[in-house]
């Protein structure tokens, strides 16, 4: 009798799975294969990511690269790792991360323009953008790392929240994965593996079962005792359509042009520094490409890190006890290099996105790239004229291949009010997290 | 006869009874503060002579005839044929719906609109009308809603299945608590798609990690602490191995984290190792998985020793992490934490364990169904409380049946039929309606001896019941008073109650959320360690354990004479001669402690993070320990300030004073103040102190009715001749309330009496207590009737 019942109930949620599905076959206009080649009747989406490097840079050195109001990376010594892509570069200057102090509150302050307060921020700018887009994809966000949130506190607040800059409510940090392995998984791995399939299929055989003895408990009880069966029969139905979806997944909006190479990372956490962050690069870059995520936050290292950077020639102090170089020569020098060594990681990704073929332009032209400090010189906790840069454009978005100089002091959160502009969030953003005061043109 | 509920002299907490004191207050033209007088609810607190013609009836021609006459009769109702509080009480569904309405403001739903204070005597006359019933004629138990097993409920009754404590609901929310303060409460506990996946999650995750134990190999992990990830770099492994030492990091202050990466094949219990020593003085570790800390270890020796401490862990690839901790007594020099090496193995089985699922297995492939068919109803009789019925047991075979036609093995088959066992609504439900013979709907009944032996066990145990109680449920026994008396007894006895002690206790006293979510402020009370947290929290735990085991007055719980510390506490209460960590009972030389008052945990619960508050302390006596009823303060009351205190020239006290000269707020202050100046002594973390300050304390309390106490012992003798009626009943409502799993009402009164009557006889003696919960009426009946329907 049971199983009488079984498959008409199945085969309705096979409706409702194909249901569910429509609005995007509708939208592509075609079969859901021939739509990877016909990729051109399909615009690629504009993609989020801002990349983090703790403790600030040795102002001179980031500034020459637009001294004398000429833009060429060449000429600074930290930023020249990115010279040839100066087309795709907008550095710019003059924005301040006001009221804040100490690499806490600085860090917290990047993408949300408030300091911490005790354990309170404010939502970031990749959060209210993964709000309004990340409902088109299997994560609304990811967050990648190198470092693990650091004990103590400082100015009253925890260390361990400088760990990310990514707040998805004041109180909410979403904390970045810095092991690569289980980073993958969780995107590439888990949620369309056969086995999540398997798990799927044998929930529903069991749902069959345990349904038939709510049905029957619901008989034995008193009329307002079902109410409390019903919400669980209520419960168990929408869970089954969630696990229609994992095992008839709908369409994605878009699909790389090309077959991406998903080669899962070794286990455990390399030993080397660059090798560790390139390959949490190379898994954001995936995640973008694959059109898992649109919105992406990178730590290169915690945002009070003591990374030791002795593996640079040259170089024998921690990062941070670096950045207080008291203008000493040698440790300036220290500091440049550090700074530069970022810099090329990050010309590293750059090049990876630019490499990527979507059709209309490249991963990188679809992409919004935010990269910086939350402080200038580490020397002083400087708040002011913010080591910043936009790469990529979001395909025609922003104006890159020249410096843009901001009014002294014009707050951080100007610029995050006009990028969420260009995710026409401008309707919700009013005053960037009630502190920002206007835009600026990029 | 409206007034019978107060005449007679209840003294509950509930609602109704709050209600009906609020509006006579006010109808009486009364201020505030004579709900909390000892003569509001006393037998001659002055009968309220207003009748309906003089109260309600106003009102209603005001707010409610516009639109409910016999003309209009808004809604089908008619209001205005009802001329007296017996013709009211013919139609008690009818008032109880408009005294629904009325309190969410749904109605009157045009103007004029009653005041607030109108409102609440609307409300307060209508329930004092329809709740007027005498209790002892017409019993009520009580109705609940079917109850569903909460988060703590849910892993306790896990690990008695399956036979080992996975705590596999850990990563559920949090229950709410329900009206009862309790969360327990069955009217807080939903159902909801993700909790249901959360439930196949839990099931499949503690399924495979048994089975792991079973059929997979444990890994074993060594790491020499100088390969290890060090987050403070700047900081270099010792220059050694030489004669001084091994080699490896030497952790010296918080930040320095040692850490790896490990990839554990299940969840489960492992070891973890260190072999470390300690530098200089008193120092620990520290052991953080996934930035949760895990354990703490105390470094004893100079010598490198082998250190470890075994955790709970989930399958799949972890951070694991060491840092230094700080340790009790807090040294001028702190020592370092020298690491030379750190270990994993697991998981493991502790010792004493004994699975209790995938136990049978079929020889050479013979008889498999009749295997399985018996490990299906043996873990399902247990997980749904009761003989699992054979048409259940075919059921739960046909999941068996697939997994094997598909190919999986006998376990895979089996672990399929749990997992349907795990998400059954018969199993996270208690449901209490199943005896063959139904008892007619409208009356109450007693429950059937499976359903008693799991109100029993999920009461004291906060589980399911053990095989014990299976077998007297089987044999009806479990009713028979002199079985049930040693049940009790057995079962107060058994390790399983401490979920008992620690729950009530902590919800009931809301200490729970120490060290949680609430923290005194760790610049000003730095001697308040995570140590120390765990002891205080500990003490009047042990106390109600050893009250409930030895035997014992709850009467303790105002005063005694001795109590339970370690070496922290004692130094914490300025106790001598107590060494070691483990928590042990002393007698009391003075009375300065002993007693909840005088508990470190109460006292800094009932603290702000920076500094006393008498009338936050004020009010828990009164509310949470005697279960009076304190008003809010009006809205435009005020704070003191947070820094209140710090003021040089003026002790707090005198600050409050000042404070609430006004009179709106004097009349309740009255009430509150004097007790927590009489707790003055005890400073915010529940240390004794003579002076704030320069100042000395001023700890005299003057109650209205001019009996005073001056300090903190003195005021425990005034609980003691003065309230200790109003102790006992509180404690009785607040356990049986907690048994219930659900808010006492006016019915229930009888029950409570009848438990006072019993208990004064025997000196309140705490066994007697629950004792007398599981023989009572509400205890052992149910009715599928709830009260608005009567």
């Amino acid at each position: 009798m049971k199983n009488a019942g079984k498959f008409p109930r199945r085969a309705f949620l096979k409706g409702v799975g194909a249901i569910l599905s429509l609005p995007y076959l509708e939208t592509l206009g075609n079969a859901s294969n021939a739509f990877a080649a016909t990729g051109a009747s399909k615009t690629a989406p504009r993609r989020f990511l801002s990349v983090f490097q703790p403790n600030g840079v040795f102002p001179k050195a980031w500034d020459s690269a637009f001294a004398g109001g000429k833009y060429a990376l060449e000429n600074s010594p930290i930023l020249s790792p990115l010279a040839h892509l100066s087309k795709d570069i907008l550095p710019i200057s003059g924005l301040s991360n006001e009221g804040t102090r100490g690499h806490v509150q600085m860090t917290g302050s990047f993408l949300t323009g408030v300091p911490i307060k005790g354990v309170r921020n404010a939502i970031s700018l990749d959060q209210m953008i993964a709000r309004k887009i990340g409902g088109s994809t299997l994560f609304p966000s990811i967050q990648l790392g190198t470092e693990p949130p650091r004990q103590g506190g400082a100015n009253g607040s925890p260390i361990s929240l400088a760990n990310t800059i990514s707040w998805s409510s004041e109180v909410s940090r979403l904390s970045p994965e810095i092991n690569p392995r289980v980073a993958f998984d969780r995107l590439f791995r888990t949620p369309n593996s056969p086995e999540a399939k398997q798990r799927a299929q044998r929930r529903q055989s069991v749902i069959d079962i345990v349904l038939d003895d709510a049905n029957s408990l619901r008989r034995k009880v008193s009329s307002r005792d079902q109410n409390k069966v019903d919400e669980y029969l209520d419960s168990m139905r929408a869970l089954e359509v969630q696990l229609e979806k994992t095992i008839n997944p709908p369409e994605r909006e878009w699909e790389p042009l090309d077959e991406p190479d998903l080669r899962r990372p070794p286990s455990g956490i390399p030993r080397e520094r660059d090798a560790h962050l390139r390959l949490m690069m190379d898994i954001m870059v995936l995640a973008l490409w694959t059109d898992t995520t649109r919105v992406g936050t990178l730590m290169t290292a915690h945002g009070f890190s003591r990374q030791n950077f002795s593996f640079i020639d040259g170089v024998n102090s921690d990062h941070h006890g670096m950045s207080h170089h008291k203008n000493e020569d040698d440790l300036v020098a220290e500091y440049v290099a550090v700074s530069n060594w970022y810099a090329s990681q990050v010309a590293y990704m750059l090049d990876r996105m630019k490499a990527i073929d979507e059709g209309n332009g490249s991963l990188l032209d679809n992409t919004i790239v935010l990269y910086g400090s939350g402080m200038k010189d580490g020397n002083g906790h400087k708040k002011d004229d913010l080591p910043i840069l936009l790469a990529g454009g979001g395909n025609g978005a922003i104006k890159t291949g020249r410096h843009l100089a901001c009014k002294a002091r014009t707050p951080l959160a100007n610029l995050h009010q006009s990028l969420a502009e260009k995710f026409e969030l401008e309707d919700q953003v009013a005053s960037f997290n009630g502190v920002g005061t206007g835009t600026v043109a990029v | 006869m409206t007034r019978r509920s107060i005449a007679t002299g209840n003294r509950c907490r509930i609602s109704p009874i709050k209600r009906l004191l609020q509006t006579f207050t006010r109808r009486l033209g009364a201020s505030w503060a004579l709900a909390l007088t000892p003569l509001a609810f006393s037998d001659e607190s002055a009968e309220p002579t207003a009748s309906f013609d003089e109260t309600l009836l106003p009102m209603m021609e005001r707010y409610c005839f516009d639109c409910h006459n016999p003309d209009k009769a808004k809604g089908d109702i008619d209001l205005t044929g009802f001329a007296s509080s017996e013709q009211m009480q013919t139609d008690r569904g009818l008032w109880r719906l408009a005294m629904d309405l009325i309190e969410l403001e749904e109605m009157p739903n045009e103007g004029p609109f009653p005041s607030a204070e109108e409102r609440e005597g609307m409300i307060g006359w209508i329930d004092s009308v329809v709740n007027d019933r005498d209790w002892e004629k017409n019993p009520h138990p009580g109705y609940v809603t079917i109850p569903r097993l909460n988060k703590t409920e849910y892993n306790n009754t896990m690990r008695d299945l399956i036979g080992i404590d996975l705590r596999p609901g850990d990563f559920f929310l949090e229950d709410g608590e329900g009206q009862s303060g309790f969360d327990n409460d069955r009217s807080a506990l939903f159902v909801t798609p993700s909790l249901l996946d959360n439930y196949f999650q839990a099931a499949e995750n503690a399924l495979s990690s048994v089975r792991f134990l079973r059929e997979g190999d444990p890994i074993s992990l060594h790491w020499e602490s100088e390969d290890m990830f060090m987050t403070e770099t700047k900081s270099v492994p010792l220059p050694f191995p030489n004669e001084d030492g091994p080699g490896g990091y030497d952790l010296n202050r918080g930040q320095m984290t040692l850490y790896e990466s490990a990839d554990l094949p299940s969840d489960g219990y492992y070891r973890f190792r260190i072999r470390a020593r300690r530098r200089g003085g008193p120092v620990g570790a520290i052991l953080r998985i996934d930035d949760v800390a895990m354990g703490d270890l105390r470094i004893e020796s100079t010598e490198t020793e082998i250190y470890e401490i075994v955790a709970l862990v989930k399958g799949g690839t972890r951070q694991v992490a060491w840092n230094h901790n700080t340790v009790f007594p807090i040294a001028e020099k702190k020592g370092s934490v020298h690491i030379d090496w750190v270990e994993i193995e697991g998981p493991i089985l502790k010792e004493g364990t004994a699975l209790r699922v995938f136990e049978g297995q079929p020889e050479d492939g013979k008889r498999e169904r009749f295997v399985a068919s018996k490990s299906i109803r043996e873990l399902g009789s247990r997980a749904f409380r009761r003989p699992m019925a054979r048409g259940e047991v075919r059921k739960y075979m046909t999941l068996y049946d697939r997994v094997r036609k598909e190919g999986g093995d006998f376990n895979d088959a089996i672990q399929e039929a749990y997992t349907g066992i795990f998400v059954s609504p018969q199993f996270f439900y208690r449901t209490e309606q199943l005896s063959k013979r139904q008892p007619k709907r409208d009356q109450a009944f007693r429950v059937d001896p499976y359903a008693f032996i799991s109100r029993l066990s999920y009461f004291l145990w906060l589980s399911m019941p053990d095989d014990e109680l299976f077998a007297l449920a089987e044999s009806k026994r479990i009713f028979e008073p002199e079985v049930l008396r040693s049940q009790v007894d057995r079962m107060l006895r058994d390790e399983r109650s401490r979920a008992f002690s620690e729950l009530f206790l902590g919800q009931w006293l809301g200490f729970s959320p120490l060290g949680k979510s609430f923290l005194p402020d760790s610049r000003s009370f730095p001697e308040y360690t995570f140590t120390l947290n765990r002891a205080l929290k500990k003490e009047p735990v042990l106390l109600l354990e050893s009250l409930l085991q030895e035997g014992g007055s709850l009467l303790e719980l105002l005063a005694s004479d001795r109590t339970f510390v370690n070496a922290e506490l004692a130094a914490h209460y300025g106790i001598g001669g107590v060494t070691g960590d483990a928590m042990r009972e002393v007698k009391l030389e003075d009375e300065k402690r002993g007693g909840l008052v005088a508990m470190a945990s109460v006292l800094t619960a009932t603290s702000t993070p920076v500094r006393t508050s008498p009338v936050l302390r004020g009010v828990w006596v009164l509310e949470t320990l005697l279960g009076q009823r304190v008003p809010p303060p009006p809205p435009n009351a005020g704070d003191l300030p947070a820094n209140a205190g710090n003021n040089k020239a003026k002790t707090l006290r005198e600050e409050l004073v000042q404070h609430r000269e006004q009179e709106a707020c004097a009349s309740c202050h009255e009430r509150i103040d004097p007790i927590g100046f009489g707790l003055e002594n005890y400073d915010a973390i529940g240390r004794y102190r003579e002076r704030e300050g320069k100042l000395p304390i001023d700890s005299l309390g003057v109650m209205p009715d001019g009996s005073s106490f001056n300090g903190p012992v003195e005021f425990k003798r005034y609980l003691m001749t003065h309230r200790r009626d109003d102790f006992a009943r509180n404690v009785i409502e607040r356990m049986l309330s907690f048994a219930l799993g659900r808010e006492l009402g006016v019915y229930d009164q009888p029950a409570v009496k009848q438990i006072f009557d019993s208990l004064e006889s025997d000196d309140f003696e705490a066994i007697r207590l629950v004792e007398e919960i599981v023989s009572s009426f509400p205890f052992q009946y149910h009715t599928d009737q709830p009260l608005d329907s009567i």
